[in-house]
């Protein structure tokens, strides 16, 4: 293995992170003010057939990409609907979301296979590009590459260094304090919600019109649920979310490269690697320091406004 | 006069048709659905062109995403018990269901594709597609200028081996040197996953990628970074606009209108039809742009050699750890390809369970 | 008009409902189907009402509902305790594994195969139990978060059943195919009426149910699980060991879906294959709420989603509208279901 090797190796890794990394954000932002959303895989699912279908249509993915999270927006607005109005277990509402997202976009998507568009050109001039190891690292990327990058971070800094952030945080421990604080605790759960799933659709949209590009039914393969997990890992926090799931990603694409190798273990145990290994990491975690790593308290539960 | 003889005429022209001919019943049943393209799609062509062959004959219909097992069972159960004529069942995975329904349900016919279980109603049929693998790898080979090509396969099961140890030979007559790296998914139809595998196999030289997967995500991939492509199952060219080598396209029309005729004609047999270049069952379509025009003749010259019983699989063939498993003089039989688990001679993964 | 909490959720509004949320589901997918061009009353009577209308038609209900009702039955322990275990679905897989090893290593035609098949069915509850007790180490001993840990154990089993089915359990004569040998007939679990494919394991399932019933409502157990899942706090107070009620949802949840897909590879399948699960550990989670917790609700929600399964087939067959319909509408009564699930703890009173 050579160092270009090495540096294909990473750069392919980031680009596979982008998917899970904004629907990762996407999680914490709703769960941190303590809304739980299982419905992560069907609202990707959604934004992605959406992209598509506007990338295809009006070649423009600016509007693809607004249209991604739009559609996961629609479908936090639902979920926010559903759980703070009507008051519906969050598990059962958000897996309702994964089983009527999947059903909806196979059956809009259904014209659609087949169909391919061109994908993202990269952002950066050939100069920087071609700097040797770090130009195909970190400097041929797309467009939206670097803007899932800086919104990512953009929430990082505000969930965990802003006063909103403290004021998702304390709606997510304890929505009774809140309120009696004057926290406007309903007005927060439907913004973290819808805001979290416009990043997931967000991930959707990047995997189905950059990252693949095309769309095939259930093309998402369980990243939703796996970013759920991912935020467990990460302890609730951004910037740990984002190391694991570049950790997850190469993992998963370290086991493509052992069979390279000539490694000799069969390949479906070689599969079970990412997931054990990020069974290994938790114990790691949270055998260590526990208080910080508690989940919001309120996490899934419904509130009840006092009169 | 005229007004009196013409209405009859038609009635007499339309009843007896009308009257006889209920038309034949053909379902379809899939694993996957038809929308993630490759191996289900290829078959849903088919049955486009099936229903407009035999027109007001037969009338078909199709159901996808059935889950191999107990679903399996009960969705043929419901098709046979609907009075369907003729079923086809076209994962491998539906065999053993196929079986049992075939058993409850002797008047009606089925089919079952790349099985190899058979019964007094039950046939089995499927496309030598190492055919096409083979020519196509010819053409890989040639073409290649690193001498390594990258084959992003699904799951090892024999149907995949096949069609690599038949690409791989083709390679091998082009470029005796070439080698053919194998990277294993496991998955049919994540397009991640696909993107993830190609990219690597060309960043260790692969300057040809072809697939065994349900999605065209390597294709597209091996586009974007410049390499040849060898499309699989349908004709894939739609994703690789400049680098597009050559698709491997399933054609199961041949297959269909042959045993749908067959029971029409009422002759029907359980037999296993495999079938190959002879009919077209395999095509190579959509040559790229770029593709020198030799190249093309040079390949289908080596078609007509296979058209004139040349064999695919003819001995000597070692696998890829140095055993012989294709004796000097011999060819392997249909029963030996459809078992087949060993990697020839020239690829470079591990054996894959 | 504001919403008031009742004192006591209505009984009357629990069973009135869920009628409304299906009566709504059905008119929102008439509407649909409408739009489709297809005629909603036909659609209706194929997907609830074809698929039942024979004897053959309910027993093949009661055999897709039979992994569904063991899942959820082990699922709502679980929910009830607040262990979120969402690994029903590899516990399924675990009890297929080890459960279908057991019956191929005794697999034969003759001898004590009622024995045979006894041991198998006890295996596959073993190994359901084996992979809970994973989740159930994992959280008590090193505070992992079940959520996760139920999640990618998932995927671990998957893999490890395509790994044995490829590998060590391949039927050494069935052509490289990835599947095990058939089962021998006197290894198979017995219809409970000769010709029809629903078997005692359907009869298991009623009899898990009961169990739960009793256990949940009538004993000391049954209180510590909705304390432990009321409140953690509470429960230490009370000086229950909430370490140990984990244990036990856990077990028995991994036990009971265990036994659920060993009873698949013991019945309707006969071998082990990579596809014996069609997602039954999920589905029985949207059982568990739909029933909202209650075993005839669990009755009655894993009948209403195995016949939509079963109906969305159905509109495949008849009317060439494709499977995502099925699920959109699953979806969309699933929406329903939940929304209305207001109406059982609040009222609507006049604004003063």
């Amino acid at each position: 293995m050579d160092l270009i090797f090495i540096a294909d190796l990473l750069a392919a890794t980031l680009a596979a992170t982008v998917p899970l990394a904004l629907c990762v954000t996407g999680v914490v932002i709703g769960e941190r003010s303590g809304v739980l959303n299982l419905g992560q895989e069907g609202i990707m699912l959604m934004g992605a057939v959406c992209a598509f279908m506007v990338a295809l249509n009006s070649g423009s993915y600016l509007l693809a990409s607004l249209a991604g999270a739009a559609v996961g927006a629609a479908m936090g607005a639902a979920f926010a609907l559903l759980t703070l109005v009507f008051q519906s277990n969050a598990v059962a509402t958000g897996l309702a979301l994964t089983i009527f997202g999947t059903g909806l976009s196979a059956f809009l998507g259904e014209a659609y296979v087949g169909e391919s568009i061109s994908g993202l050109g990269p952002l950066l001039p050939e100069a920087l590009r071609t700097v040797p190891l770090l130009g195909p690292v970190f400097f041929g990327h797309d467009a939206l590459f670097y803007a899932a990058l800086v919104l990512c971070l953009l929430v990082h800094r505000v969930l965990h260094t802003q006063r909103v952030g403290l004021m998702v945080s304390a709606v997510g421990e304890n929505p009774e304090t809140a309120h009696r604080l004057g926290l406007p605790v309903l007005r927060t759960r439907w913004l973290t919600a819808i805001i979290g799933c416009a990043f997931t659709g967000l991930g959707g949209a990047y995997l189905a019109i950059v990252y693949t590009p095309l769309w095939t039914e259930g093309m998402t393969a369980g990243r939703g649920w796996i970013a759920l997990a991912l935020v467990v890992l990460a302890g609730w926090r951004v910037s740990w979310g984002l190391l694991a799931a570049f950790g997850f990603g190469f993992i998963s694409i370290s086991n493509l490269v052992l069979q390279g190798l000539g490694v000799t273990i069969p390949v479906n145990l070689l599969a079970t690697l990412p997931f054990v290994m990020c069974l290994l990491a938790l114990v790691i975690v949270s055998s260590g320091r526990r208080s910080e790593r508690e989940p919001p308290r309120s996490l899934g539960q419904t509130y009840i406004k006092e009169n | 006069m005229r007004s009196l003889i013409l209405p009859g005429l038609l009635c007499s022209l339309f009843a007896a048709p009308l009257a006889f001919a209920e038309p034949l019943r053909v379902a379809f049943m899939h694993e996957n659905p038809v929308g993630q393209g490759g191996w289900t799609l290829s078959h849903e062509l088919a049955r486009e062109r099936l229903q407009t062959h035999f027109g007001d004959q037969i009338s078909t219909r199709m159901l996808d995403g059935i889950a191999p097992g107990g679903d399996a069972e009960r969705v043929l159960t419901k098709l046979a018990r609907d009075g369907n004529a003729m079923i086809f069942a076209t994962s491998y995975g539906f065999m053993n269901s196929a079986l049992r329904v075939a058993r409850r349900f002797p008047r009606t016919t089925f089919e079952h594709a790349a099985g190899y279980n058979t019964a007094r109603n039950l046939g089995t049929y499927q496309i030598r597609a190492f055919q096409g693998r083979f020519l196509a790898g010819y053409a890989a080979g040639k073409l290649s200028r690193s001498g390594r090509i990258g084959y992003v396969g699904s799951f090892p099961i024999p149907e995949v081996v096949r069609g690599i140890n038949g690409f791989t030979l083709g390679v091998r007559a082009a470029n005796p040197e070439a080698i053919v790296d194998v990277i294993w998914i496991t998955t049919w139809s994540d397009a991640g996953r696909s993107r993830e595998a190609t990219q690597l196999l060309v960043s260790q030289g692969a300057d040809v990628i072809t697939h065994h997967t349900e999605t065209a995500a390597a294709i597209q991939t091996a586009d974007q970074l410049g390499v040849w492509s060898v499309g699989y199952q349908t004709d894939r060219s739609a994703f690789a606009p400049e680098h597009h080598l050559v698709s491997v396209a399933h054609n199961w029309f041949p297959i269909y209108r042959y045993k749908v005729q067959a029971v029409l004609d009422e002759n029907w047999q359980p037999t296993q039809e495999w079938a190959g270049v002879e009919a077209d069952a395999t095509q190579l379509v959509s040559w790229g742009k770029r593709v020198p025009e030799e190249l093309i003749n040079e390949v289908a010259a080596l078609r007509e050699e296979l058209l004139g019983g040349r064999a695919v699989f003819a001995g000597p063939i070692a696998d890829n750890e140095g055993a012989e498993r294709i004796a000097q003089g011999s060819v392997a039989s249909d029963e030996e390809l459809l078992a087949m688990e060993w990697l020839v001679e020239g690829v470079n993964g591990s054996r894959p369970d | 008009m504001r919403l008031e909490r009742r004192s006591a959720s209505s009984l009357g509004w629990q069973l009135l409902s869920p009628l409304i949320a299906v009566t709504l589901a059905m008119l929102t997918a008439s509407a649909l189907f409408a739009a489709l061009g297809h005629a909603p009353l036909q659609v209706l009577e194929l997907l609830f009402i074809a698929p039942v209308s024979d004897a053959y038609g309910l027993s093949e209900l009661a055999l897709k509902m039979t992994p569904l009702l063991l899942c959820a039955t082990g699922l709502a322990l679980c929910f009830r305790a607040g262990v979120w275990n969402i690994g029903a679905e590899g516990q399924y897989l675990a009890g297929c594994l080890v459960g279908g090893s057991v019956a191929l290593a005794l697999n034969s035609p003759d001898g004590p195969t009622v024995w045979y098949l006894c041991s198998a069915v006890v295996a596959g509850a073993a190994g359901g139990a084996v992979w809970a007790a994973a989740v159930a180490l994992l959280r008590t001993r090193f505070h992992c978060s079940e959520v996760l840990t139920s999640i990618m154990l998932n995927y671990v089993a998957l893999y490890l059943l395509l790994w044995a089915v490829g590998g060590p359990l391949k039927d050494p004569a069935g052509y490289s195919f990835p599947e095990s040998a058939l089962l021998e007939e006197a290894m198979l679990l017995p219809p409970l009426v000769q010709g029809y494919r629903a078997h005692v394991g359907f009869a298991a399932s009623l009899l898990a149910l009961a169990v739960l019933w009793t256990v949940v409502s009538r004993t000391l157990l049954g209180f510590k699980i909705s304390v432990v899942g009321d409140s953690q706090a509470a429960a230490r107070h009370a000086g229950f060991s909430e370490h140990r009620v984990v244990w036990t949802v856990l077990l028995s949840c991994g036990a009971l879906a265990g036994l659920a897909g060993v009873m698949t590879v013991t019945g309707p399948v006969g071998q082990l294959t990579p596809h014996l699960s069609s997602g039954y550990g999920f589905t029985a989670i949207i059982v568990v709420f739909l029933g909202r917790f209650h075993p005839l609700g669990l009755l009655l929600a894993a009948a209403l989603l195995a016949l939509s399964f079963i109906g969305g087939e159905n509109l495949q067959i008849e009317l060439g509208l494709p499977k995502s319909i099925a699920l959109m509408f699953q979806g969309l009564l699933l929406f329903f279901l939940l929304a209305t699930e207001l109406l059982t703890h609040y009222r609507l009173v006049p604004r003063e």
